[in-house]
This record gives C-alpha cells, structure tokens and sequence, in this order.
C-alpha cells in the first residue's frame, strides 16, 4: 500500500464511521460532523500530499483542494455540467472550519472537538446547531456529498499525485 | 397497551411519510429538471423503527452518472429522522428498473412521490 493509498483507506473507514453516526437520532451532529472533516481531510491529502513533500499546513485542506478535485472527477466520468465552484467551496469552507484549530481569525470558533468561550461563557459541541448540518441536506450539499463519496470509492477519476 | 402501541406506530410512519415530502420538496423547488421522486424501504420491513432512516431515490440528469451511492445524512434541527438520499440519472433509473443495477442492503422501491411524466399530464 502506497501513501495515497493508506489515505484512502482510513478515509473509507472515516466515511463507514459517519453513515453510522448518522444513523442515530440521539446523537448529536458534532459527532457525525466530526468523522466527515476527518475523511474529506484524508480523502484530499491522499490526491493532493506525497510523502516526501508534506506541506506545513496540516488542516485546511478540504477547501484547498476539493473543489478543484470534484471538477476533474466530473470531467472524468463525463458529466457535462460543471460544478457550482462557489457552493463547493463555500461547503468545504464550512468543513475545515469544524476543525479546532481553525476558526476564522476568530470570528468562528465554533469546532466539533472542544468548548469554546461564548458570550461570558462557555459553549459545547454537542449543545451547537452547525449550519453545516443543515446545508448538507440541500441540492448542493446532496451534490457535495456524492462527489466526495464518488471520490472516496473511485480514486482513479481523479488526479492522484 | 396494544392499541397504544400501534398509535405510535402510526405516529411514526405519518412523521416519517411527512419528512420524506418535506425533503422531496425542497429538492423539487431547486432542481426543475427532477424526474422522479421514490421512497425507498427496508427489507425486512423496518421502516416504523427510528433509527432507520427515511430513505429517497431521486432521478435527475442534473448528477453525475456514478451508480448507487447511498448519501447518509443525520437528524438535526430542521430533521427528526436520519435520512439516505440516492441520486441517479435516468439512464441508471432504467437499469435500475431492469435489474443491471441494485439497491444495495436489500433496499426496495417504495411508492412514487413525484413524477415529471405524470405531473405534465
């Protein structure tokens, strides 16, 4: 098994983890929310790093890349249109910003992981509403998903480096 | 007792029937060019539980042709139940119908909630 492939494979196992999280009505969307940020990570640094040219910036990379990932993987399987690149990154925006050490020059410090200071108080992740949640379920997020998972599974209609 | 229970029963089947139009809506609203809207159910027959998820097959030229990639989605705020949306084209509704491709977990089709072709009549 190369890198790419390593990466891809925990990011399979990423994706199995959230559909099963999403299964439950009791748990909270931090949690599914969670395991989707760790496998588009994976799934974008299995196309985009190479082990001996590992990039400082570990997180991130999902807006970084995905976008970019989902055109040639359409282009590849035929499909005429091309992808609404503004939804796609403003999606993919909102999935690095679930990542604690990320939040927008502070202006989001909402993350799936830990507390953060809120108001004179202290907000959890599994009391937060993320409008991700909600954008997922749209015609673009639909659309987002698919890709990400067409991706996950098909590797090959996508440049891997 | 009994006739609580089944009280329940159809209290969920009626919220599940009701989140699955809601859904189906709100996508009908953003894709014109849908074409067909279908529940899809469980086999063995688990659609009054819970936990299992609303699920909807959508046919529209406007995906990519990637066969049967089942999309999880979780309750949140705006959703009470989890929910699986499949998205295909119609070239793949056609094998789908002929056999050449499948559901996968021994998912069935389940009624119609849209249809383009009989909406236009």
């Amino acid at each position: 098994m190369n890198f790419a492939e390593a990466f891809i494979a925990q990011a399979r196992s990423d994706l199995d983890a959230h559909n099963e999280l999403c299964r439950s009505p009791l748990l909270p969307s931090c949690h599914r929310l969670h395991y989707l940020q760790m496998w588009l990570e994976k799934l974008c640094k299995a196309h985009a790093w190479t082990p001996d040219a590992l990039p400082e910036r570990k997180h991130g990379v999902v807006s970084k890349f995905l976008p970019m990932l989902v055109s040639h993987h359409w282009k590849a399987m035929g499909f005429a249109e091309k992808p609404n690149q503004g939804s796609l990154k403003k999606l993919a925006r909102m999935v690095d910003l679930l990542h604690p050490s990320l939040d927008g020059a502070g202006r989001h410090p909402q993350n799936v992981e830990y507390p953060w200071p809120q108001r004179g108080s202290w907000q959890a992740p599994v009391y937060e509403h993320f409008e991700l949640a909600s954008q997922l379920a749209t015609i673009d997020g639909i659309k987002f998903l698919k890709a990400a998972i067409s991706l996950t599974h098909h590797p090959h209609l996508a440049p891997v480096q | 007792v009994r006739s609580k229970c089944y009280a329940e029963l159809v209290d969920i089947k009626k919220d599940k029937d009701r989140f699955a139009a809601e859904l189906a809506q709100s996508h009908l609203a953003d894709d014109p060019d849908m074409q067909i809207i279908q529940r899809i159910n469980s086999y063995p027959d688990r659609e009054m539980d819970v936990d299992e998820p609303v699920k909807v097959l959508e046919v529209t030229p406007q995906t990519s042709n990637s066969g049967i990639l089942p999309i999880y989605l979780g309750p949140n705020v705006d959703a009470t139940y989890p929910s699986v949306m499949v998205v295909i084209t119609p070239e793949e509704y056609g094998a789908l119908k002929e056999g050449k491709l499948r559901l996968p977990n021994q998912w069935q089709l389940g009624e119609a909630m849209f249809s383009q072709a009989a909406a236009a009549e």
